[in-house]
């Protein structure tokens, strides 16, 4: 085949593609931002819908000479097709002061990073967790695997100085909270670095950021219980399971559902394993609701913590309303 | 005259510039994408995120050439990372809906519109560089150091991907050209 006949049947090949006009939806995602621009801009759309967890590692094309997938686990929804889950960080507390939960959102989106940056400033689903960026924070952001960089715009100056009341511990944790989920949208631990106007910014919050930021060790910012399933306000009937991740003594986390008077109805162990270093899967099995009254309960998973308390600050907990029908 | 013009382009602004390469390569980007990604409506995604990545760039790139080629790179890129995030759901979706619609849909002549079908799905089986290497070379109509710059590659491994991806188009597509076309 020669080169003219090579270059006839591509151009043939795309000749009836007709693509829509988007240049409304790109002059709405470049003007100045609003909090509805994240919502309606490119079909976008983040909605809840419930995730299942897993070590759903994407598929690296084998002429990619690329760094090898982290264990950096991913969702994989059982919803609609054509959708994704994105995993959020956001800050929550714990007994060692402010920590990361991680979040999973689900978006119709290609672009996961854009989508999780969208949630990073939408704020979570749970209303015990909270976000260090102000809706306005960011434009946007691209992934360079190749060159081993993820770019993370942000809107304006605005965020180079730490606001008032802001400490540096906080901000520490507000940079962990992009870094974090930015590695996640990319499924690497690859470096992050901010950007205005294509321009790297040399602070933000009052943190040097003129070079690359990578993320702090997991048991530092992490907080040592996640649940990723159920969903926060997800509707159960008969029976649901529960997963996440821990850092937890023997890979134990022990869990509780509350009923809608804060009594503990059923509680039992998920399990896991247990690293050095980082967090690690759990999950509790199958767990029976079918003998409880319909009503709003919450689920609570938390480290286990052998001492009782007496030493160190005591168990780490994650919860979750659920609704059983 | 040519001072005046000089000044014209330097004070191009970020939306004026989005609006004269959207005018003059939204199609053009957003068909490269179809062949890299074999979807249209991921690929116009893609290319609209290139272009408001672009728009957010433009006071480093300035210039309409270097944001065009910034805005191939992107395109590039971005559906690479889309491919590698389409995971096994997206793929499980392309399994059952098949090749493009639109591309069946838009041809009343059925046997163009199965060799445009051949062409896009015997791409897709192709390894991600062959297949992006094809699509500059004899969709964009790149040079060899044009698409060196654009991929991050050697101009020898681009060579190589060309003459690799060709060999191995003709094989896939042996059943549904006619004789002498190879």
């Amino acid at each position: 085949m020669n080169d003219d006949r090579m270059s006839t049947l591509l151009h043939d090949a795309v000749e009836t593609i007709e693509p829509t006009d988007r240049l409304g939806a790109i002059r709405e995602q470049t003007r100045r931002p609003s909090r509805t621009r994240w919502y309606v801009a490119g079909g976008a759309v983040l909605a809840a819908a419930a995730v299942v967890t897993g070590i759903a590692l994407a598929v690296q094309p084998s002429s990619d000479p690329g760094p090898s997938p982290s264990t950096q686990p991913t969702a994989s929804d059982t919803g609609s097709p054509g959708t994704h889950a994105v995993a959020t960080y956001y800050v929550g507390d714990s007994p060692a002061g402010d920590r990361l939960f991680r979040e999973f959102h689900q978006t119709k989106s290609s672009d996961t990073l854009a989508s999780a940056l969208r949630a990073l400033t939408a704020g979570p689903l749970d209303p015990d967790y909270r976000t260090a960026w102000p809706d306005a924070a960011f434009r946007g952001g691209w992934i360079d695997y190749e060159g081993g960089l993820a770019t993370v715009l942000l809107n304006d100056r605005s965020l180079h100085d730490r606001p008032a009341g802001m400490t540096a511990a906080q901000a520490r944790l507000a940079i962990q909270q992009v870094v974090y989920t930015v590695q996640a949208a990319a499924q690497q631990r690859i470096p992050v670095r901010f950007e205005v106007e294509g321009q790297p910014i040399d602070q933000v919050y009052g943190l040097p950021t003129s070079e690359p930021l990578t993320n702090a060790p997991e048991l530092d910012v992490l907080a040592l219980v996640s649940i990723s399933n159920p969903i926060e306000g997800r509707t159960v009937e008969g029976s649901f399971s529960a997963d996440g991740v821990a850092s937890s003594f023997e890979g134990s986390v022990p869990w509780r559902l509350l009923d809608p008077a804060g009594e503990v109805v059923l509680n039992g162990m998920g399990q896991g394993s247990m690293m050095e270093d980082h967090l690690t899967p759990w999950e509790t099995g199958p767990i029976d609701v079918s003998g409880l009254p319909p009503g709003t309960y919450t689920f609570a998973a938390s480290t286990d913590d052998p001492t009782g308390g007496t030493e160190g600050p005591g168990p780490t907990t994650d919860t979750r309303t659920v609704v059983i029908r | 005259m040519t001072a005046s013009l000089a000044a014209e382009e330097v004070t191009l602004d970020a939306d004026s510039a989005l609006e004269q390469l959207y005018a003059a390569h939204w199609r053009r980007l957003v068909r490269l994408a179809v062949l890299l990604l074999h979807d249209q409506g991921v690929a116009e995604e893609v290319v609209q995120d290139a272009f408001v990545a672009m728009h957010g760039r433009w006071r480093s790139l300035r210039d309409p050439d270097k944001a065009l080629a910034y805005l191939r790179q992107a395109v590039v890129n971005r559906s690479r990372s889309a491919l590698r995030h389409r995971g096994v759901v997206e793929r499980y979706v392309a399994r059952q809906s098949g090749a493009v619609p639109v591309a069946e849909a838009a041809d009343g002549s059925s046997l163009t519109a199965h060799r445009r079908t051949a062409v896009l799905d015997a791409l897709r089986a192709l390894p991600t560089r062959q297949r992006e290497v094809l699509a500059l070379r004899y969709y964009l109509e790149l040079s060899e150091a044009e698409i060196s710059d654009a991929l991050g590659i050697s101009r020898g491994s681009v060579k190589a991907h060309a003459s690799r991806g060709s060999a191995a188009l003709r094989e896939l597509l042996a059943g549904h050209l006619l004789e002498g076309e190879l």
